[in-house]
């Protein structure tokens, strides 16, 4: 925490009121973010606290009691069918398998040669049939697709899961990277990286997002039970 | 802007066709046997729309591909449903030609 923004453009996207129910029971109550072309926002929280919901309801694919979804002050309707405006990253596998790598590259207007240059082990890929990579593989091309594609906001749903230490480190690098073009959202539950990396972090808690000042609020919002984990690093 | 999605919405249908498909050989033998049309092409809408809950509901994390390509759900079962009965339409047809 407390990397300094780079803003590249004036582009805000907040998600207010976000108010969830399934079968009765309540998953999100009035939760609200914010964040902004250039910046990255992790988004914390407990295993069923409502992340991915929350992400999902943003992006238009989940229908909500109710989500005010603004970019610049517009409300924004099922926003992933605006063309180049948000993408996600869902936690699961969901690219065809039938697909080569460099058509998906295509399909995702990803720079190719931007992409290659930072994994140049790629290359002998492109070619390559999504169902003969690795599931590590398929999910760190998931990742790199979503976060490389040409679109304004970047939601990821726990990128690093099933992802080899180097290469989560590079990926980490790559996130520094392209903030300067978009406005990331992360949720995953290794949180050390994400604090390195986030100017801005929230935590999903009973419903609610409530806004992290400190690393130690993780410790009496009851996230961490010590900062310990932290501390000796 | 409308043609790129009208492509990846017909891949859907691609990756998603082959029991819908595989449906028209009883189709295609009944129709060979009564010659009924409108009744077939009912009960395949009927079945397809079964087939299509059961898509949605086993295989919905892989819409996200899709999704990420701004194709909506709506068009994506547009796009598949009347594929699919279109392309039985002409198998019927082409049937009925070579009776």
């Amino acid at each position: 925490m407390g990397n300094s923004a780079y803003v590249v453009a004036s582009d805000i996207l907040t998600a207010e009121h976000v108010c969830l129910a399934i079968g009765g029971r309540e998953l999100l109550a009035d939760a609200t973010i914010r964040m902004a072309r250039g910046s990255i926002t992790a988004l914390l929280g407990r295993n069923g606290a409502g992340k991915s919901l929350l992400l999902q309801c943003i992006f238009g694919t989940r229908a909500a009691t109710e989500c005010d979804v603004h970019v610049n002050g517009v409300l924004l309707r099922n926003a992933y069918t605006i063309p180049r405006l948000m993408n996600y990253l869902p936690q699961r596998p969901f690219l065809p398998q039938d697909v080569r790598v460099g058509a998906l590259m295509r399909q995702y207007r990803v720079p190719q040669e931007k992409l290659l240059a930072e994994y140049p082990e790629l290359e002998a890929y492109i070619h390559t049939p999504i169902r003969e990579l690795s599931p590590g593989y398929e999910r760190l091309l998931s990742v790199l697709l979503v976060l490389y594609a040409d679109s304004r906001f970047t939601m990821l749903d726990e990128p690093f899961a099933h992802i080899e230490p180097m290469y989560a480190e590079r990926l980490l690098a790559s996130l520094q990277r392209q903030r300067y073009r978009k406005g990331i959202i992360i949720t995953d539950h290794r949180y050390e990286p994400l604090l390195q990396v986030a100017d801005t972090i929230y935590l999903l808690k009973e419903g609610r997002s409530v806004y992290i000042r400190e690393v130690e609020d993780l410790v009496v919002h009851g996230y961490l039970a010590t900062l310990n984990s932290l501390i000796t690093r | 802007m409308y043609i790129p999605r009208l492509r990846i919405a017909l891949l859907f249908y691609r990756y998603h066709c082959f029991v819908p498909t595989l449906l028209w050989l009883p189709g295609i033998w009944v129709y060979s046997l009564d010659g009924l049309l409108l009744p077939l092409l009912l009960m395949k809408a009927a079945v397809n729309g079964l087939l299509w809950y059961l898509i949605s509901t086993t295989r919905h994390d892989r819409f996200y591909y899709y999704y990420n390509l701004h194709v909506s759900r709506p068009v994506l079962f547009l796009t598949w449903f009347f594929t699919d009965l279109l392309l039985f339409g002409i198998s019927l047809w082409a049937t009925a030609l070579m009776w």
